[in-house]
């Protein structure tokens, strides 16, 4: 009941109009590509064009595998060579072992996994360019074990004759549209997988999330390594099983097959069609496919071609070709765009949504004592302590450069905390990014980072994920309210003004109703028509959630009325703490930090 | 023992090249924290330049060198304006604009020129015997090339007023900026200077391993690694990472089954990669 009133009205999703627009683009072109899919081999009936179809059905669930990596943040040089390693493995689980097929396959893809965890585990704290790297490694490393190992892979040569798979259904695997039809099933497997690590599950959206940005993603929950080495390892898995089909498919299988080219091409079909939308891995892979044995191109005109793609991707079409043509299609039917701004019609207007009382929390205390934080021989905090009891708010004040945002970043693991102890509701907690949201801690950064590639409503969905599944609707719809972001929720968040950032980026904190709040510098560049609303949304999310909050600000007046205590931080030491009366008054603050 | 020290002598001349190799990625990576891809690539058509101007213009050596350095420069510096200085500050979109320019300049490499191997004037040099050891001439010469060319970049880079403008910009280029430095400028200068460098490096090395459009992929692997090894931005570090991973190497050949040894290189890197991500000589913070 609970769950189906969620799904029916959720006001994070899109507004009806433009989510029901891409509802029915999905449906009309998903059964376009079905269609053409299952009719494809009845048209194409040519042994080469057979051999090209299952090419690129197989290309595109590697594809697939890969766009579940690459929307988690990172790019991988090596999905050929897991590809390989499945094939390798269900050949030499049949030839050798005398596995039977099914079996084999199976274990094709867990192989694939297996190895993708152990570089995960190994290498996925890399960045950028140096994962990309550490995997291309791997598969320079794989190629020379597999060559070296003559009397189990057959060496440079490789293994040939790989069994063909038993009849299935009474069809003979001999006839390549046996091949072409299986692998579309799985190309449809690998779209389902996919999904769910995209849009379809929560850990698909947290993924996601992981991929925009990891520090925002760390502070709604998502812990960084754990989510990727697991979407590494399905991304493994998925390149092996198709691997081990092309291996049986042509027969064979050799370290020429996985040199690093191979796991580029792959990456430029997923790039090409656009990593973050559904379809465009799949697009990518059928055009790349597809060009060069229309163009009947050679080898090294197949290599200028990818270059060329890969080229024109950076300079003309960084989303990939499917959002680029779904732009065109919009400009051209005028659609799309004005659709994406439009309000819902059902949205709450801003502030006319009461809190529930039911939406009050057991706001957390918190106690510092004497929390130490540097950076080599840099100490930027130097025996912080001070407490905050349940549900007050809390203000840090002091100059530039006296250790506030570090003092956030070490209570939320970001900054790493030499020394002292930090008490949460009186237990003492190791904080870590998503540990600590998952305890409840919400918090805002001095920048107002919000997550790239997500609409004002994906974020504050993920967001309001945080500890568990999506909550009480009612309580969305009032935070949607409260931070004035109901005519806002279908635009992507790259193209929200500084202050609508701000307030997303508090409505993301407050999403899944934090105990504790850690507010930086929510004032900082805001007007005063921005700061006096601002204040009052503050006072409001305070009276609803009746949340601890520990606010770091500037805005000296705005810290005399919110607060109920403050900590005077200069020179990462405490210098004062108390009733924001009597540090306003106290000679040591007022040298430091008010001035006469 | 002599046999040791043969190799060590083998391993360190190596080493000398490896260090060649990647001098010009090194500049780059380390300066302008640009990824290129491309280098290999970039290398292989400098090998052509030279090769070409030989050719085509009856230069010999030395000449060729230098009009390869020329044309390698323009091209650095126009790929420079034209493409990594568009991408500053996004890692996937140099990463990936060098991966598809390395493409390009490979398959055109091989569709305009073939892919058989192709030495630049006469190769027959002879070995130079040194008491009890026996070293090849064209390893001798690029290894003695490469230190002087690494001592040259160092003392340009340490020692000039252009050095110190190059340092300014790799350790704050908006800093640099208020001081009066233009940042692209310096950019183009030190991709063209790099480009060039590696051109250089692989007209030197041509002997030893002669020009194919497949140089690339060693030189792309070969560079990353010692860069990698050495350090970002360390031009000590790229000397020093050269010779262990030459040594590495030679020693790895001589005393492993032949088809491990190529594994050994490999795994340094990627021990380096988990364990030490910032190389030898590098700073931690500078991996941010």
């Amino acid at each position: 009941m609970m769950a189906a009133r969620l799904t029916s009205r959720t006001a994070t999703d899109a507004s009806p109009r433009g989510r029901r627009g891409v509802r029915t683009g999905h449906a009309v072109f998903g059964t376009v590509l079905a269609i053409a899919a299952l009719a494809a081999p009845q048209i194409f009936t040519s042994g080469y064009a057979l051999d090209v179809l299952v090419t690129m059905v197989l290309n595109a669930v590697m594809a697939l595998g890969l766009a579940i990596v690459v929307r988690s943040g990172r790019m991988s040089l090596a999905q050929a060579t897991f590809g390989g390693i499945g094939g390798y493995a269900s050949g030499i689980l049949m030839m050798q072992l005398g596995w039977s097929w099914w079996p084999a396959w199976f274990a094709s893809g867990v192989a694939g996994a297996a190895f993708g965890l152990l570089l995960g585990l190994t290498s996925l704290r890399l960045r950028g360019f140096y994962f990309a790297i550490a995997t291309f490694t791997f598969s320079l490393i794989a190629i020379q074990i597999l060559s070296a190992w003559r009397d189990v892979t057959g060496g440079l040569s490789g293994m040939f004759g790989l069994p063909i798979p038993p009849d299935l259904f009474g069809y003979d695997w001999l006839d390549p549209r046996v091949y072409y039809y299986f692998g579309l099933a799985v190309a449809v497997g690998a779209l389902i997988v996919c999904w769910l690590c995209t849009e379809g599950s929560r850990f698909g959206r947290r993924l996601r999330a992981l991929g925009a940005d990891e520090i925002v993603a760390g502070s709604i929950g998502v812990p960084a390594a754990p989510y990727r080495i697991l979407a590494f390892a399905i991304a493994s898995g998925v390149a092996g099983l198709a691997g081990s089909l092309n291996a049986h498919f042509i027969g064979g299988i050799s370290p020429a097959d996985i040199v690093p080219s191979a796991s580029v091409f792959i990456l430029v079909m997923v790039l090409a069609g656009g990593a973050q939308s559904l379809w465009g891995p799949v697009i990518g892979a059928i055009v790349l496919t597809g060009i060069p044995e229309v163009l009947r191109a050679s080898a090294q005109w197949s290599m200028v071609l990818y270059g060329v793609f890969l080229l024109s991707y950076v300079y003309l079409f960084r989303d990939g070709l499917v959002p680029l043509f779904q732009r065109l299609a919009g400009s051209l039917t005028g659609g799309g765009a004005t659709a994406a701004v439009a309000a819902r019609a059902d949205a709450p207007a801003p502030g006319t949504v009461r809190p529930h009382a039911h939406y009050r929390v057991e706001g957390a205390s918190l106690a510092l004592e004497n929390i130490t934080c540097g950076f080599g021989d840099y100490i930027v905090l130097d025996g912080v302590s001070f407490a905050a009891q349940k549900g007050e708010i809390f203000g840090v004040i002091g100059p530039n450069g006296a250790g506030k945002t570090t003092l956030f970043n070490t209570l939320t693991g970001i900054a790493p905390m030499r020394g002292g102890r930090l008490l949460l509701n009186g237990a003492a907690v190791r904080p870590s990014p998503s540990g600590m949201a998952q305890l409840g801690v919400g918090r805002t950064f001095q920048h107002p980072f919000v997550l790239g590639n997500h609409t004002v409503a994906q974020s504050i969905r993920v967001a309001a994920e945080a500890r568990g599944s999506i909550q009480d609707q009612d309580y969305l719809d009032w935070v949607i309210s409260v931070c004035d972001l109901a005519t806002l929720l279908d635009l992507p968040t790259d193209r929200l003004t500084h202050y609508q950032r701000r307030l997303l980026t508090i409505a993301m904190a407050i999403a899944p109703r934090p105990a504790l709040l850690l507010l930086d510098e929510p004032l900082a560049g805001m007007d005063e028509t921005e700061t006096a609303e601002l204040k009052e949304k503050i006072a409001a999310i305070h009276d609803a959630l009746a949340c601890t909050i520990l606010l770091i600000e500037h805005k000296i007046g705005v810290v005399m009325e919110l607060c109920d205590n403050l900590a005077v931080l200069d020179f990462g030491k405490i210098i004062a703490t108390g009733e924001p009366h009597a540090i306003a008054r106290d000679p040591v603050v007022i040298e430091a930090y008010l001035g006469a | 023992m002599q046999l040791f020290l043969q190799q060590i002598i083998n391993g360190l001349l190596l080493g000398g090249m490896f260090a060649l190799m990647s001098i010009g990625l090194s500049m780059v990576f380390g300066i302008m924290k640009t990824v290129n891809f491309a280098y290999g690539a970039l290398y292989m058509v400098g090998g052509y330049a030279a090769y070409w101007s030989a050719e085509l213009l009856g230069l010999s050596l030395l000449p060729a060198l230098i009009c390869a350095f020329l044309i390698m420069f323009a091209v650095g510096a126009v790929i420079e304006i034209i493409g990594f200085g568009q991408f500053r500050g996004n890692d996937d979109a140099s990463l990936i604009f060098g991966l598809g320019l390395s493409l390009v300049l490979k398959g055109g490499a091989v569709l305009a020129w073939g892919s058989q191997n192709r030495f630049i004037g006469d190769n027959s040099a002879p070995a130079i015997e040194l008491g009890p050891f026996i070293v090849p001439y064209a390893r001798m010469t690029a290894g003695i090339a490469s230190l002087a060319l690494i001592g040259l970049i160092y003392l340009l880079i340490a020692r000039t007023g252009l050095g110190r403008t190059f340092r300014a910009v790799a350790d704050n280029a908006e800093r640099a900026q208020l001081l009066g430095i233009d940042p692209r400028l310096i950019n183009v200068a030190v991709f063209g200077f790099g480009t060039a460098i590696a051109a250089v490096a692989c007209v030197l090395l041509t002997p030893v391993y002669s020009l194919s459009p497949a140089v690339d992929d060693t030189a792309l692997f070969t560079a990353f690694t010692v860069v990698i090894l050495g350090g970002l931005g360390s031009i000590a570090g790229c000397l020093v990472a050269g010779l262990i991973l030459g040594v590495i190497y030679t020693l790895s050949f001589a005393y492993l089954i032949s088809n491990v040894a190529p594994i050994v290189p490999l795994l340094v890197l990627i021990l380096t990669l988990i364990l030490r991500p910032q190389g030898l000589f590098g700073q931690k913070e500078r991996l941010a």
